[in-house]
């Protein structure tokens, strides 16, 4: 570590708008940079641009599972990318070469001894979905329609496999520590192996389904799952209706209809992360169906970050309405979340400490006030300009140290993605949690 | 196939003691890790007459040769009793054909691994013949479908040669799920999804095909 505090400032900022940009530290920088790199350098950036989407997408959907979730993460960032990376990831959202019908039949000879045909009264031959690591079928059972949820072969042998591909790069484009990236790593590759354990899966979306109907949250709905009906590599639940985001956009809702969907997402989410203790960490908009009646269906618990309570306790006291206004306290609150570390030399606090409190005042802001309207272009103009002036400073190169706890990760790339969806929907939301003492 | 038949009486019929002789000509293997002596100490401790052996193959070879015939023949026997094969279309059907032969061989991996654990020439032509007779037969039945459908591009001269390309598909699949370690040789099925994807994307139509006609157009209309 000793090394690294010499060839300080620079990269350090860096991380800190890394770290303000989505929470995707990981399979998402390396492109980034990648991407930052052709602005910087040469001309014909825009055909390079959509190449580079191009190739690197068809690479990527060939791998499949994790990578793709890389993929998935990282559209979600739309500010953060060149359009034409964006647009290209924002394809792996719904698309990838199905699984075959002779291997799904396989797949359930395995579970059930049966062929799919056999289980239910109908099934259809093709996927009527992907999901990022499986396909989502349709089936019928006693007059019920469900949708049946297979996971691809091999899948959770290659997110080792895949994740020491993207290393390298990885490595080489975020410049840190080989250390402080094993930290991140790890982190993301627990999260992706839990995904693509679908005993887990359904034992969480049982769990967490039933607290959110106990709790009485408006407007939110979620299929009732089967678990005699589920095995090791396939879940059925109901079949949800409602329309993806974009398509629901198009029909025009009223803006009261958008208001109560984003109210109902700001509370499933205020109940999971102070109540729960685990939130539903994966915000693409494919996971969330919407219906022109102001409800809202939630499927997909794959990627459910449970929340420790050292750490949630850190980040809501820095959450907390006037939580930067004293000085002595605000640094202390950098410590405990690890933005300054007791390595730090004076200088490097005096680089960061108001750093962070620019990044922490900008992306808390909904935060710190009751109310927050996320119809706000100029709110999301100031986040993108401050990871712009972040990248672009010339201090911002070597520095090797990671920053902030690795928990911050998914937490960050969740209430991003909430942010993002929010403002998609243009609402504004009573920001104000119900759990949560003042 | 023959070794999965168990315990039947071993009394009379032929089809029995074909089944009789390849499971303790498969057991020897195994349990000694050689091939037995000679045919005349086989015969005499399984307590059949030589000439008996000598009806139904002409050496040990031979019934190596149909060990593995077999594994082809009765996975076809699973897919004719099934209901759904016949009403797919046929990229599904030689998918389905791959599945059902991977789960053929996991049944006698350990006869596989022996016989592949002498050298690769073991799964080349010599042993395999009788099977990759057996498979093309089978392939060649499908291609006449294939091409009545249109999901095979009849294209002159290398039409032929499908049948042949398809048997080193067969054999690829065979190496990789020999060397394949993943839980329930989940990666042998994704090995053959893809590969069916490109074998079906070579012989469907394509881009060539389009080219091809779209010259002759030109040349015809110049």
């Amino acid at each position: 570590m000793i090394k690294e505090q010499i060839s300080i400032p620079v990269g350090k900022v860096q991380r800190a708008s890394r770290f303000l940009s989505t929470g995707v530290k990981v399979g998402g920088n390396y492109l980034k940079h990648y991407a930052l790199k052709s602005i910087n350098g040469d001309t014909g950036k825009d055909q390079l641009h959509t190449d580079n989407a191009h190739d690197i997408y068809e690479a990527l959907s060939e791998l499949k599972g994790s990578a793709l979730k890389a993929a998935q993460m990282m559209s979600m960032d739309k500010n953060m990318l060149p359009r034409a990376y964006s647009d290209k990831f924002a394809m792996a959202q719904y698309s990838a070469p199905p699984l075959s019908y002779p291997l799904v039949v396989k797949t359930f000879r395995n579970a059930f001894g049966k062929a799919p045909s056999e289980v239910f009264d109908s099934f259809s031959h093709n996927a009527a979905n992907a999901a990022s690591i499986g396909q989502v079928h349709k089936a019928l059972l006693n007059g019920k329609k469900l949708a049946v949820k297979i996971q691809y072969p091999g899948v959770a042998d290659s997110v080792q496999s895949d994740l020491k591909l993207v290393k390298p790069f990885a490595l080489r484009l975020m410049n840190i520590t080989e250390s402080d990236f094993k930290l991140y790593m790890s982190e993301v590759e627990e999260r992706l192996m839990e995904e693509t354990d679908y005993e887990l899966e359904l034992k969480r979306s049982v769990s967490i389904s039933k607290a959110c109907l106990n709790e009485g949250i408006k407007g939110v709905s979620f299929p009732v799952y089967y678990p005699e009906l589920s095995g090791n590599r396939i879940i059925t639940m109901d079949w949800i209706e409602g329309m993806h985001l974009k398509e629901f956009l198009k029909t025009n809702p009223a803006q009261e209809v958008c208001n109560r969907i984003g109210q109902s997402l700001w509370d499933f989410y205020d109940f999971q992360i102070h109540m729960l203790r685990m939130v539903h960490a994966d915000p693409h908009p494919g996971n969330f169906l919407f219906r022109s009646d102001g409800s809202l269906g939630i499927i997909d618990f794959g990627c459910v970050k449970e929340v420790p309570d050292d750490f949630y306790h850190n980040y809501f006291r820095l959450h907390s309405p006037g939580a930067l206004n004293n000085y002595e306290n605000m640094v202390e609150l950098f410590y405990l979340n690890e933005f300054i570390t007791d390595s730090d030399t004076e200088s490097d606090k005096k680089l960061y400490i108001p750093l962070f409190r620019e990044i922490i005042g900008l992306m808390g802001k909904p935060f710190f006030t009751g109310e927050f309207d996320f119809g706000d272009d100029e709110y999301f103009d100031s986040i993108y300009k401050l990871s712009e002036s972040l990248y672009n400073n010339k201090d911002v190169r070597q520095s090797k140290t990671a920053r902030g706890s690795k928990h911050l990760l998914y937490i960050n790339r969740t209430y991003f993605g909430l942010y993002m969806l929010l403002h998609e929907l243009r609402v504004k939301v009573i920001t104000k949690s119900r759990y949560q003492p003042d | 196939m023959a070794a999965s038949t168990k315990k039947k009486n071993p009394e009379t019929g032929s089809g029995n003691n074909i089944a009789k002789i390849t499971r303790a000509y498969i057991d020897h293997l195994l349990t000694k890790g050689v091939r037995p002596a000679s045919v005349y100490e086989f015969t005499s401790k399984l307590k059949i007459k030589e000439q008996e052996f000598y009806t139904h193959f002409n050496s040990f070879e031979g019934l190596e040769k149909s060990i593995w015939a077999g594994f082809i023949q009765s996975t076809l026997d699973i897919l004719s009793a099934s209901e759904e094969y016949p009403s797919y279309p046929l990229k599904e059907k030689l998918l389905s054909f791959y599945y059902t032969f991977v789960e053929v061989l996991n049944k006698n991996r350990s006869f596989i691994l022996q016989s592949a654990d002498k050298g690769p020439e073991m799964l080349r032509q010599n042993t395999l013949s009788k099977a990759r007779d057996t498979f093309k037969d089978y392939i060649t039945q499908l291609m006449t479908e294939g091409t009545e459908s249109g999901e095979i591009v009849k294209r002159p001269y290398i039409v032929d040669k499908y049948p042949e390309g398809l048997w080193l598909q067969l054999l690829f699949v065979l190496r990789f799920w020999i060397k394949d370690d993943s839980a329930g040789f989940e990666k042998t099925d994704a090995a053959i999804e893809k590969a069916v994807k490109v074998s079906f994307d070579l012989m469907g139509p394509g881009v060539v095909d389009s080219l091809v006609d779209m010259a002759k157009f030109l040349y015809q209309n110049k």
